[in-house]
């Protein structure tokens, strides 16, 4: 008895409308809603996480999303702008700047042909297998709103994150993992909101991982920011006080304890869920160090992501990562960067980033397709808006959140595909245009789940991760 | 920047707003004055003003749209910024003329004369404007409000009388013939009565929110266990309810459930979340009028109206406008760029806060059209904003951290709990030394870039916020280095604004002019609009109106949030909803009779406590039982006390509780308090807030928006972005992780194990059982003892029977029991 329309966007009022409403909510239908809700809350009691079945057959199984905090430039990288070459140094609409062409100089990659700045020379060998969105828009050109907007749909009230939708509509793949994983999330623009489950079970937000990032910049403000990174990148996941066998000792007490309370009481859901939740946890301490350990990992493989070199290091660890947890499972991984917001020290600034993160972007996609992942992992990249086109001092670049590219790579789109196009010079997007409410609803879409139909009733409504909006870009499927 | 620029013009328009009053649509219309309009006006306006004030832009700064005939004649915050005919009382020319050097526009430099001198004229003229604006919509409802009063929750609730004894001899009071009513209608009978300790440890939690130290387990079995087979001595459970209530730890778990509904935190949340440095005093207002036992429509009143209320002195009003913290220590975006629109969600989240918190009812729903599923039309919705319009909120901040930023009420010297302490004169003067230092710094820059030079955005930003820092430091104590006391709350405002319904809830659709007033369906005794002769802008009216003892929602939802804390769920188990979508109460004339003693009681809180935690219904025992479960799984009926999981702050309490090093005495202000002005991630970091783990009572940590002590956020706290009057219960396995591994687990653990190791061999077991799950210790658990001890020996590290003590009361923590509340 789901009300699968967001009525808060509804304008058409009428007396029949608003009476089917009450009845959905207040009569039969809520009976109906109320004991299936019951009874899909003690399906899922202790098992909140169990794999279930999406809305119809899915093309991805878990998203990878790299998120590039700050906004990268667009018309720097994957958005070509003849126009804007050819105008340089004119003055643009913008009092005091001037049209700031690319820094880095475009080629036409693969067979598909599409054009890719030498700033991405690695991942743009790939060219073959990106589906880049081109018209790209959101709501606000400030970074926390977008941030959030870009995680939750929504930047003025707290929402669920994408993660904890898709997890909440497919539940993990391994009960060992946490299936929703977010590496390094920044502290600021939103925060924990951005890998939240707000109103959805705390079972379905997602869990932090910090990672050491050896080439990062800044690092001691990192640190600071975020505590001591360390490689097990789950907190409390050691002991490091007891042994592993005088935890064991340990545990069969709980356990022990547990089960003479549940044989005293016969039914004890509580007692239960806890008993369940300590064998998880137990469980973690060892599936979490293995997965986090890439001493197993080849030398080549290593190499391919850029480890053990300055100034690929961190971010190759993390994409590393990103495979081994799609390897084992998890649904919906997140793996951060930033900041890409160069409004100076664009040249120094924005190659720096691209340096750092081109070869492990393009190792993972090349990792993901020999082992045969790609086909059903959804590789996004992108961040909360681009850039304007130009540039005070041809060296900076102010925020653009009217047109921008983000990309996605496998899980069932079409690769060397553009879809969407800004203006001649990359202010607005014009054609294929993309709202970030557009970008979710596709996503779900190639998880296998309409995000019409993918709600949860809190305050009084059905909720959606689009809220009201968006459409699935068909174009861009396989 | 306590004074802001847009005060000061809100100051001014208020002037103006008396001695002239504008009068929309008046003035020259004839040809030559539109020409003049179009050809001089307009094109002035879009480049010298529009940046800041138009709907192209998305800026309002002070409220002000010059974009349209409209927003020029109806003005910013207050008043009209062009009166047709009226240069001096035009704020349009004099802040053009650079007249009152608070008030200079365009702010960078003044326009050429020649414009200047067409302005004049053109207001001279009568301002003919062009611009055509559709007129005003009515927006008519389609909601029937009076048939909309059947609904039981707009009745008043009537005196039924108590449900006849009859048999039932198992009922003991009021509560318990209409419990007894409801099972036996269902052919049900209670449990059994729970036993002494179960109900010990029961009445602790429920009502302390910590467990009973072990000598008061035994000294309280000993007066509460009757003779064999005669129930329990309801005169030593009596004495136990009254001297809980009477410890200062009843108002700390009770101002927390509060805390909850009253979405409190200490950071603005949303986009920047900056600190709110002095909410706590909210807090600890909170704290102590559920101690002091405040009739809770008195608390209504001092949290809606604080600020109204006739007072005898100034310590008084200092109090009262610390109660007002409910409405200023909501969620704000304070990026937002639009004035008029962050104003309007202020006003939208007060309405909220309020209508949830007070009423369970989402009036916010009619902010776009007529609600959804309750009898609210839209117009109510602005009747309510009506009143909040006319609220100025203040919750501080400073100017180059946020967009929306606003001054504190300073209530020095009135009397308030202060936590800094006096500067030197040294202290002082490095602070006036930091302050000049920045604003010359700030004053350079502005130099270089009005001669045209280059200044790096991030450079410009540093200084900026340097140099509102260091004002804010020093403003921060007056002229001898005393502290000046600041608070978060609310003030009316001087000149009161009209308030127009929005179609569709756009600022740019302006429907009808809505009088302030009340939700309609709940007003059956009275009118809904603003009583006569009010001159205010109506929120005490609003406050008096909610605190009714004819409300038929207010003491109603109290009652329930009272009885869902005490049972784990409420008669409606929609809290915070008593409309259509919410749920029929399991028990309406148990819920109409407890409203019925709340207000008979003078609204006492501690009262109704009382009185339901005194009733067998509730002294029931938690034993399972498989036929009654398939009658009634969810046990609405009461059937018998349902189990649930303690919260994070009790779960955290009882851990401190239990190792001996809780602090019972209230820590001085917040952690916040300390830390300045600024976001988090600015002024303070996230990884500091979520290790704190000083050994006070967790209502006293730092509560700020989304991020949360470790142990708060892992056990359900909620974030405080809503009214949450039920929080979830989730088990997850990083709460597992963190009792088995995390450091404050384990240093609790150890502490108790050095306390335990100091005890003759044979009682350790049983003291650590007693503080821990508040009953002796089991055979079996004995045996599990030794078996454990037995195991660590095997493990081979020769640990220390301390440590190995340690171990064995980390693991009791981590027991189902310790988190579980029988």
């Amino acid at each position: 008895m789901k009300v699968t329309k967001g009525y808060c966007g509804d304008r058409v009022a009428s007396f029949s409308r608003r009476d089917a409403l009450k009845a959905t909510s207040a009569g039969f239908g809520y009976l109906a809603f109320s004991s299936m809700a019951a009874a899909a809350a003690a399906e899922r009691e202790g098992s909140a996480l169990s794999g279930r079945d999406p809305h119809f057959a899915p093309r991805a199984k878990r998203v990878i999303f790299l998120c590039m905090r700050g906004g990268p430039s667009h018309v720097d990288s994957f958005d070509y702008k003849p126009e804007l070459s050819a105008n340089g140094g004119k003055a643009s609409k913008y009092a005091g700047s001037a049209l700031c062409p690319s820094l880095w100089e475009y080629k036409q990659r693969g067979e598909s042909g599409l054009w890719i700045s030498e700033l991405f020379p690695h991942v743009a060998e790939h060219a073959d297998d990106l589906c880049l969105l081109r018209g790209m828009h959101c709501d606000q050109p400030s970074h926390a709103q977008a941030f959030v907007q870009m995680h939750t749909g929504n930047f003025q009230f707290v929402r669920p994150s994408m993660g904890a939708w898709a997890l909440y509509g497919l539940g993990t793949e391994n009960e060992n993992l946490p299936g929703f994983i977010s590496i390094n999330p920044p502290t600021a623009v939103g925060g924990a909101q951005n890998y939240g489950s707000a109103f959805l079970p705390a079972a379905y937000q997602g869990t932090r991982f910090a990672i050491t990032d050896s080439s990062q910049r800044n690092r001691s403000i990192d640190v600071k920011r975020r505590g001591e990174a360390n490689d097990d990148g789950v907190r409390n996941i050691r002991n490091g006080y007891l042994t592993e066998r005088e935890q064991a000792a340990q545990l069969e007490l709980i356990n022990r304890l547990n089960e003479e309370k549940l044989r005293r009481e016969g039914h004890a859901p509580l007692v239960e869920g806890a008993i369940e939740s300590y064998e998880l946890a137990f469980r973690m301490q060892d599936s979490v160090p293995a997965v986090m350990d890439l001493s197993s990992e080849t030398a080549e493989t290593r190499a391919l992501y850029g480890i053990d070199e300055d100034p690929t290091d961190g971010f190759g660890r993390q994409c590393l990562l990103a495979r081994r947890f799609a390897e084992a499972g998890v649904r919906f991984i997140e793996l951060g960067h930033g900041s890409w917001d160069q409004h100076n020290n664009l040249e120094v600034s924005l190659g720096g980033n691209g340096a750092e993160t081109d070869k492990p972007i393009a190792g993972l996609l090349a990792d993901l397709k020999r082992r045969d992942l790609l086909k059903d992992t959804l590789v996004v990249w992108g961040g909360e808006f681009g850039r304007t086109p130009h540039s005070p001092d041809a060296n900076g670049r102010d925020h653009n959140h009217k047109g921008y590219t983000m990309w996605m790579a496998g899980g069932g789109v079409k690769g060397g595909f553009s879809y969407g196009a800004t203006d001649e010079l990359g202010y607005e997007a014009v054609s294929g245009k993309m709202h970030v409410h557009d970008w979710h609803a596709t996503i779900l879409y190639l998880l296998g789940l309409d995000h019409e139909r993918l709600t949860f009733r809190h305050a009084s409504r059905e909720m959606r991760l689009t809220d009201v909006h968006g459409s699935v870009a068909k174009e861009i499927l396989l | 920047m306590s004074e802001t620029w847009t005060i000061r013009w809100a100051l001014i328009c208020s002037v103006s707003l008396v001695l002239i009053s504008p009068v929309p649509g008046a003035g020259v219309e004839d040809g030559e004055g539109l020409v003049f309009f179009e050809e001089r006006i307009r094109p002035a306006l879009v480049k010298y003003c529009y940046e800041c004030h138009s709907e192209e832009s998305g800026k309002s700064k002070g409220g002000l749209m010059v974009d349209t005939r409209e927003g020029l004649l109806s003005g910013g915050d207050t008043a009209a910024a062009v009166v047709p005919g009226d240069l001096a009382g035009s704020l349009l020319v004099t802040a053009m003329r650079y007249e009152d050097e608070d008030y200079e526009m365009p702010p960078k430099e003044k326009v050429p004369d020649g414009v200047l001198a067409d302005f004049e004229k053109w207001v001279a003229m009568g301002a003919p404007d062009a611009r055509v604006s559709a007129a005003p919509v009515e927006v008519a409802t389609e909601i029937d409000v009076e048939a909309g009063r059947a609904f039981w929750a707009y009745r008043v609730p009537e005196d039924v009388g108590l449900p006849p004894v009859g048999e039932a001899s198992w009922a003991r009071t009021g509560v318990d013939l209409f419990v007894a009513r409801g099972l036996a209608g269902a052919g049900l009978a209670p449990a059994e009565d729970a036993d002494a300790l179960t109900l010990i440890r029961r009445l602790y939690f429920v009502i302390t929110g910590l467990p009973p130290g072990s000598e008061e387990v035994r000294e309280w079995e000993r007066r509460i266990r009757g003779v064999a087979g005669s129930g329990l001595r309801q005169e030593g459970v009596r004495a136990l309810v009254d001297y809980l209530l009477g410890a200062e730890a009843y108002g700390e778990r009770w101002g927390r459930h509060w805390l909850d509904v009253a979405r409190f935190a200490e950071s603005t949340g949303g986009d920047s979340n900056s600190v709110y440095p002095h909410a706590w005093r909210y807090r600890n207002y909170v704290i102590d009028s559920f101690n002091a036992d405040t009739p809770y429509d008195r608390f209504i009143l001092e949290q809606l109206a604080g600020d109204l209320l006739p007072i005898s002195d100034d310590g008084e009003w200092a109090r009262n406008l610390v109660a007002t913290g409910f409405l200023a220590a909501g969620v704000k975006l304070v990026g937002e760029e639009d004035d008029r629109k962050f104003f309007a969600d202020v006003v939208d989240e007060q309405i909220d806060a309020t209508t949830r918190a007070f009423l369970a009812t989402t009036v916010s729903c009619a902010r776009c059209h007529d609600h959804k599923t309750d009898p609210i039309p839209q117009s109510d919705y602005y009747a309510l904003a009506g009143i909040f319009r006319n609220t100025e909120t203040h919750y501080g901040l400073i100017k180059a951290q946020a967009r929306q930023f606003s001054t504190l009420l300073d209530v020095s010297g009135m009397g308030l709990e202060e936590v800094r302490v006096v500067l030197g004169g040294e202290e002082l003067a490095r602070l006036e030394a930091e302050r000049d230092a920045a604003a010359a710094k700030m004053d350079e820059i502005m130099a270089t870039i009005r001669s045209g030079g280059h200044v790096n955005r991030s450079t410009l930003r540093r200084s900026r916020t340097a140099r509102d820092r260091t004002e804010a430091a020093l403003q921060a104590y007056d002229g001898n280095g005393a502290p000046r006391t600041f608070v978060m709350g609310v003030q009316e405002r001087d000149a009161l604004l009209e308030t127009r319904l929005l179609v569709r809830g756009e600022l740019d659709k302006p429907g009808q002019v809505v009088p302030a007033g009340f939700v309609q369906v709940m007003s059956p005794w009275q009118e809904h609009g603003l009583p006569e002769g009010v001159t205010g802008g109506g929120r005490l009216e609003l406050a008096e109106w909610i605190a009714s003892p004819e409300h038929p929602l207010t003491a109603r939802v109290m009652v329930n949030r009272i009885w869902h804390y005490l049972f784990g769920q409420g008669l409606v188990r929609t809290v915070d909803d008593f409309g259509a979508t919410g749920e029929a109460p399991s028990h309406p004339e148990l819920l109409d009779y407890l409203a019925r003693r709340f207000v008979e009681s003078g609204w006492s809180v501690k009262s109704i406590v009382r009185e339901i935690v005194l009733s067998r219904a509730w002294q029931q025992s938690s034993a399972h039982d498989v036929e009654k479960h398939a009658v009634d799984p969810d046990n609405r009926l009461l059937w018998r006390m349902s189990p649930r999981r303690l919260e994070a702050e009790a779960i955290r309490d009882a851990m401190l509780a239990a190792s001996g090093r809780l602090e019972r005495v209230r820590p001085a202000g917040s952690y916040l308090a300390g830390v300045g002005e600024g976001a988090v991630g600015k002024a303070v970091f996230e990884p500091e807030i979520r290790a704190i783990e000083e050994p006070v009572r967790s209502v006293y940590l730092p509560r700020v928006r989304n991020v949360l002590p470790e142990a708060m956020e892992l056990f359900d706290a909620p974030d405080a972005s809503l009214v949450i009057g039920a929080r979830a219960t989730t088990t997850v396995p990083l709460q597992a992780l963190y009792m088995m591994n995390g450091e404050f687990v384990r240093l609790q653990a150890e502490a108790l194990a050095a306390e335990l190791v100091n005890l003759p061999s044979g009682e350790r077991i049983e003291e650590a059982s007693l503080r821990m799950y508040g009953r002796p210790a089991t055979l079996g658990e004995r045996e599990g003892a030794r078996e454990f001890a037995h195991a660590m020996r095997l493990a081979g590290e020769r640990r220390t029977e301390r440590e190995v003590l340690a171990a064995y009361c980390q693991a009791l923590f981590c027991a189902a029991e310790f988190s579980r509340l029988d």
